[in-house]
């Protein structure tokens, strides 16, 4: 019990930073992921098939590798940023791919009708998908959105092997050093890992609630 | 079940057969014969249990220059490597019956503990902490902690106090690295990768400025590249104490180890793995320790 009262503040800095690193990639990931879904329903061919090979490539490789690319490969290249950012790039890339499938389920469950209605009374393509499909898709989506932003929370965890001492990465540093209380830092790091995923939760229920309407 | 196996038109009889076949044959492959060694000690011991096993698990990390790699024909090879073989010798059992266990600094602790490993041959600090948990036997090395640089800045890294603020020092996940760093250099900025190799990786390609490990450890990646490479000469830290983790449990087993270790130093074993693997690493063959740790 020591272990973890005499390490708040390495708790501390670690569980903010994995708000930090959800906060920044979940909000990236997101846009890049409406933007995915946008070019996925839109009637030129090029786009469609970018967004489909962008899915296809992403979602197959492992988080844990793009984070590898990330981390390693791009320094090669020549990007000069911290491993907080190359992280936060690596998992934006991974569940964008995500995210577009996710908005893409919400906008196919938009009744058929809409997009008749929309085209009879004149509307044009991007006015149709700014005002008609993507308030109603975005509204659809909210279950598979916080699945997948859950999904995210717990990614994050692997950039705690490469050079980000975020919540698991705080947990596998005492652990080190207190291994004789391991079993107590493990459920308290998942009790921390709880504090961001269950609220999320409780969340996303509240607005599914809020802007569910019969359609 | 059998449904499916109606889509193939094979009939039913046929199926069961061949299932009863294949789990024979795989009860025979996982059952294994009682091996044909001699087992001298005593009833009850770990290392009679041990010799009576048809294998015995030895956990091992990779990419340690010199220490402990996996050559291109993916066979172990170095001197932990060596050492770990020659005290399995000693329990009578052959190397080929050795199943080599991949296994990080931060989970060799675990393994240990579950059993996964009988005991973990590579670079193990003895701390009193580890020893709560761990029968740990030897010293077989004694080490001192040291930060690898590109060769460029090895000049600037002369005292403690030469080390500018914000320096991005790489430590080992699951070593003792984030404490001493964070202890002796508390100006720097740590970053924990999970392998040393990753690291030296970032030190490569210019994300991490230093690699702090032991000397040994260090040695082996300078040597492979010495243009791109230096060992700073900055000392600091307490120096590690190397051994050969355990269950703590194994108390006979740890015992045993420290009666063979012993020995390897007396007849010479230890200087001579030494010199085959590390020679020109410039780093001097261990010595036998003052005393051995108490298991």
């Amino acid at each position: 019990m020591n272990a973890i009262t005499d390490n708040l503040d390495v708790f501390w800095g670690g569980f903010v930073k994995t708000i930090v690193l959800v906060a920044l990639s979940g909000a990236m990931a997101m846009a890049a992921g409406v933007v995915l879904a946008s070019f996925a329903i839109s009637p030129i061919p090029l786009l469609q098939r970018v967004s489909a090979l962008y899915v296809a490539v992403m979602r197959n490789i492992p988080a844990a590798a793009h984070l590898f690319f990330t981390i390693f490969i791009l320094p090669l290249l020549g990007v000069r940023l911290s491993f907080f950012a190359l992280a936060v790039i690596g998992i934006t890339i991974y569940f964008a791919a995500y995210y577009c499938d996710a908005v893409r389920s919400g906008i196919n469950a938009i009744g058929n009708g809409q997009l008749e209605a929309a085209r009879a009374i004149g509307l044009k393509k991007r006015q149709t998908l700014r005002l008609i499909v993507l308030p109603q898709g975005m509204r659809n989506s909210v279950p598979p959105l916080i699945n997948t932003t859950i999904a995210l929370v717990k990614a994050t965890a692997i950039a705690g092997v490469f050079g980000v001492t975020e919540l698991f990465g705080a947990m596998l540093q005492l652990i080190n050093t207190n291994d004789s209380a391991v079993i107590a830092l493990m459920l308290f790091t998942g009790l921390l890992y709880c504090l961001i995923t269950i609220p999320a939760g409780l969340a996303a229920a509240a607005l599914e609630r809020k802007v569910a309407f019969a359609s | 079940m059998f449904r499916i196996f109606s889509m193939f038109r094979v009939p039913k009889t046929h199926m069961l057969a061949a299932a009863a076949a294949a789990l024979v044959l795989l009860t025979s492959a996982c059952g294994g014969k009682a091996p044909d060694r001699p087992n001298n000690f005593p009833g009850g011991s770990t290392m009679a249990a041990l010799a009576s096993a048809p294998k015995i698990k030895v956990g091992a990390s990779p990419n340690q220059p010199g220490l402990a790699e996996l050559n291109l024909q993916h066979d172990w090879e170095g001197f932990n490597i060596d050492l770990a073989v020659y005290l399995v010798n000693s329990l009578g059992i052959d190397k080929k019956d050795i199943e080599w266990v991949n296994t990080t600094a931060a989970n060799r602790i675990p393994f240990l503990k579950q059993g996964k490993i009988d005991f973990f041959a590579t670079a193990l600090a003895i701390t009193p902490e580890r020893e709560k948990t761990l029968a740990i036997a030897g010293p077989y090395l004694e080490t001192t902690p040291r930060l690898m640089v590109r060769a460029a800045d090895a000049e600037r890294f002369k005292t403690l106090q030469d080390i500018p603020t914000g320096t991005k020092v790489c430590v080992l996940q699951g070593s003792q690295g984030q404490p001493r760093v964070k202890e002796s250099i508390p100006q720097a900025d740590i970053s924990e990768f999970n392998t040393l190799t990753n690291c030296v990786r970032a030190l490569e390609q210019g994300t991490v400025d230093a690699v702090d490990s032991t000397a040994p450890l260090l040695a082996g990646f300078v040597e492979d590249k010495p243009d791109v490479f230096a060992l700073a000469p900055v000392t600091y830290g307490k120096g590690e104490r190397w051994g050969i983790g355990m269950a703590d449990d194994r108390v006979d087993l740890c015992e045993f180890f420290n009666q063979r270790l012993k020995q390897a130093f007396d007849d010479g074993t230890i200087s001579e793995l030494w010199e085959q693997h590390m020679g020109k690493s410039g780093l001097e063959a261990p010595t036998p320790p003052k005393e051995m740790a108490s298991c």
